[in-house]
């Protein structure tokens, strides 16, 4: 299977990744450590995760952010999104074809209550807005 | 808020800081003195990450996403994927970014076509190639941008179309990509994704007055992508529940108003002192001068000048500013040791000048590895006025170029103007892993260069006949499958309220919480010929992504309680 990873950039260096294993409809593939599932796919050449429920048509990678849930695979036993979710050695990974089956609950799981926290200020969003808040001011 | 000792939760999705920042490989633009302009989107990331880290009041969730502002002011937070967290700030910034557009095409959802976030996250920040050939559509920096970080990544760019008759990004940016070859179909759409499995072409056309398709103008290019960059939209409903649920809030960036990521920076430095003296933390009045400072970095690219056709140095040595458009960035003004390059410090947006005379240029080629658009060269006629040197500047490995290969220069738009030998390849000290690629040209247009092409022809040209796409599969709603088709039947039936349209078709059912298929929605509306005023919007339901229900419940180890 091709490689698809980028080993010689002008700008960005390319960090000695440690090497694990996963499956892919029972084929065994590596990936970095550290990266998500998605891009672990990407680079072994995958680019279809899975089919549609209502027209079978093919689905792939489209936000690779968190938001659309297109990337949805099954890794041991339970849909993830593959472009939040990091690989990990041994992970069993299927594609979404159709609508995957829920895992059954066995018993009655134990509850706890919701943690509440109070705070002063609450900040959503770790971009590049976020950081000048702390910076700059002593001056 | 942090030097101030306020307690700060900041939560984020992802699992590092930076936001859209660890994906920017490019120096940026904007101003050298408020913003960091002139240093790679990348390492602002990692300085600013490292100096946020050291304010211990700062409580910094990663892998943690905001679900919903609720009516009682506790905002509910997924911690790690299944900790379900409720909060009650006394304030909160909404520092939420932005999300890309989507478009209406047949073929659209063909694996292959996706966000040009998707595609830097992938690129830039995976390493990995999702893709050999791109076409690009939408002209505006996102799009520009990416293109360049897919030359950079060695993926082939096969072209760019844009609607409107003029790129709507940069200039500088429009010219560095159409200088390394990209083909650039100003007053174009794309008319189809043509696969099976897969993108395996792209169609595109020209467009009227009316942005109708022209007949007879369709091309088709091969390619295995499609990259999606029309336009960005904030993501500001966190901020809109809270101010309708009395929770003080503010928003900063893009989810505030759509700018570079200069001006989100900046805007946010102002939303946090803001923050500061409502908490009664700081009583220190915000220059006047940052509000005007974070309007400048918000502007939209300005009026272009023609570019000089004469070259004044002519005989001694000088840079030659190939930026021509009035936009706010000024690295090239802060580098010169000796000042000779001029930007009005009083608005940035200005045209860079050159001051010095012949002599002063002490040849540090700072300006041109410097330009964050790569659009400064330096001609130097000392020891040859016929056939003067001409440094340019070049982001690519050091294995793609040699000494003597012969290279296409090519003029400020990227027409070509010669092919020349290579005379050197160099680094000058301090910096930024941009090289500098000499070249000796004849005297009548040595001043023009401006570039040098780095695609092979081969990848850009079309198809012998275009591809074409009859089957009705333009999607709206990605997540439920539901065809621009089935939604236009439906207004025309008389249909105003997405609500309905939403119980009839599922479209804005599935799991992106029709985040993607809103606007594509409220366009069909505006398609047929239906005032917004008649239309019902949807009624915006919480929770940002999908929750399971087991972190609602405070389940404490799912793993143990299912079954295979």
């Amino acid at each position: 299977m091709s490689n698809n990873r980028i080993v010689r950039h002008p700008i960005l260096s390319i960090p000695d990744s440690q090497e694990i294993e996963f499956t892919w409809k029972g084929t065994l593939l590596k990936a970095h450590a550290g990266e998500t599932i998605a891009s672990a796919l990407i680079a072994n050449d995958i680019h279809i995760f899975g089919h549609h429920h209502r027209d079978g048509s093919p689905q792939g990678i489209f936000c690779a952010n968190g938001q659309c849930a297109q990337c949805m695979v099954i890794a041991n036993g339970r849909p993830v999104k593959s472009c939040m979710e990091l690989i990990q050695p041994g992970l069993v990974v299927s594609p979404a074809d159709g609508l995957p089956e829920l895992p059954a609950v066995k018993v009655v799981p134990e509850l706890r209550d919701t943690e509440e926290i109070r705070v002063q200020v609450l900040i959503i969003g770790g971009g590049p807005r976020v950081f000048l808040l702390q910076l700059n001011w002593g001056s | 808020l942090g030097k101030l000792g306020i307690e700060v939760i900041l939560v984020d999705d992802k699992h590092r800081l930076g936001g859209k920042l660890v994906l920017q490989t490019h120096r940026f633009f904007g101003s050298t003195d408020a913003v960091y302009a002139g240093t790679r989107g990348i390492d602002i990331a990692t300085r600013l990450e490292k100096e946020v880290r050291a304010y211990n009041t700062v409580d910094i969730w990663l892998e943690s996403t905001a679900l919903a502002v609720y009516s009682d002011q506790h905002v509910g937070i997924l911690r790690n994927g299944d900790d379900y967290t409720l909060i009650k700030p006394q304030v909160i910034l909404v520092a939420t970014g932005a999300r890309e557009k989507f478009l209406a095409f047949r073929g659209n959802t063909l694996p292959g076509v996706f966000g040009a976030g998707a595609f830097q996250t992938l690129v830039n920040r995976d390493l990995v190639r999702p893709s050999e050939k791109l076409f690009i559509v939408g002209g505006g920096n996102v799009g520009l941008i990416a293109g360049y970080h897919a030359l950079q990544a060695g993926i082939g760019v096969v072209g760019l179309v844009e609607a409107m008759s003029e790129c709507g990004g940069y200039q500088v940016h429009r010219d560095k990509l159409a200088r390394m070859g990209v083909p650039i179909f100003t007053s174009h759409t794309i008319l189809s994704a043509n696969g099976n499995e897969h993108v395996e072409s792209v169609t595109i056309a020209q467009i009227d007055a009316n942005f109708k398709p022209v007949p007879g103008t369709e091309k088709s290019f091969e390619c295995d992508s499609l990259l999606i960059a029309v336009g960005l939209d904030p993501v500001n409903e966190f901020y809109i529940k809270a101010l309708e649920f009395g929770l003080p809030a503010y928003a900063a960036g893009d989810a505030e108003e759509i700018a570079e990521a200069s001006a989100a920076m900046f805007s946010g430095k102002i939303k946090g002192l803001e923050i500061a003296k409502s908490l009664g933390y700081t009583s220190i009045e915000i220059p006047s001068e940052w509000y005007r400072t974070g309007e400048i970095l918000k502007s939209k690219p300005g009026a272009s000048q023609s570019q000089s056709t004469n070259d004044d140095s002519m005989g001694g040595v000088a840079p030659i500013i190939h930026c021509t458009q009035e936009i706010p960035c000024d690295p090239c003004a802060s580098v010169c040791p000796n000042g000779l390059i001029y930007v009005n410090p009083e608005d940035i947006r200005k045209v860079p000048v050159f001051m010095g005379n012949n002599y002063c240029c002490a040849v540090c080629e700072r300006c041109v590895a410097g330009c964050p658009g790569l659009a400064i060269t330096l001609v130097d006629y000392r020891t040859n006025v016929d056939y003067p040197t001409v440094s340019i500047p070049y982001e690519f490995t050091r294995e793609t170029i040699s000494k003597h290969d012969i290279v296409t220069v090519t003029n400020k738009e990227g027409e070509a103007l010669d092919d020349l030998p290579v005379m050197s390849i160099h680094k000058i000290p301090r910096s930024d892993r941009t090289l500098i690629i000499q070249v000796q040209a004849p005297k009548e247009f040595a001043h023009l260069i401006s570039g040098i092409k780095v695609q092979d022809k081969n990848v850009t040209l079309p198809l012998d006949e275009y591809v074409d796409h009859i089957n009705d599969d333009t999607i709206v709603c990605r997540c439920e499958r539901v065809t621009a088709g089935e939604i236009r039947n439906l207004i025309q039936q008389g249909y105003r309220d997405i609500n309905e349209i939403k119980a009839i078709s599922r479209a804005g059912m599935g799991a992106c919480g029709s985040k993607t298929c809103t606007a594509l929605i409220h366009r069909l509306f505006r398609e047929q010929g239906v005032p917004f005023d008649d239309v019902v919007d949807h009624t915006k339901r919480p929770l940002f992504v999908e929750v399971p229900l087991s972190a609602f419940a405070g389940v404490t180890d799912t793993q143990d309680e299912l079954n295979d």
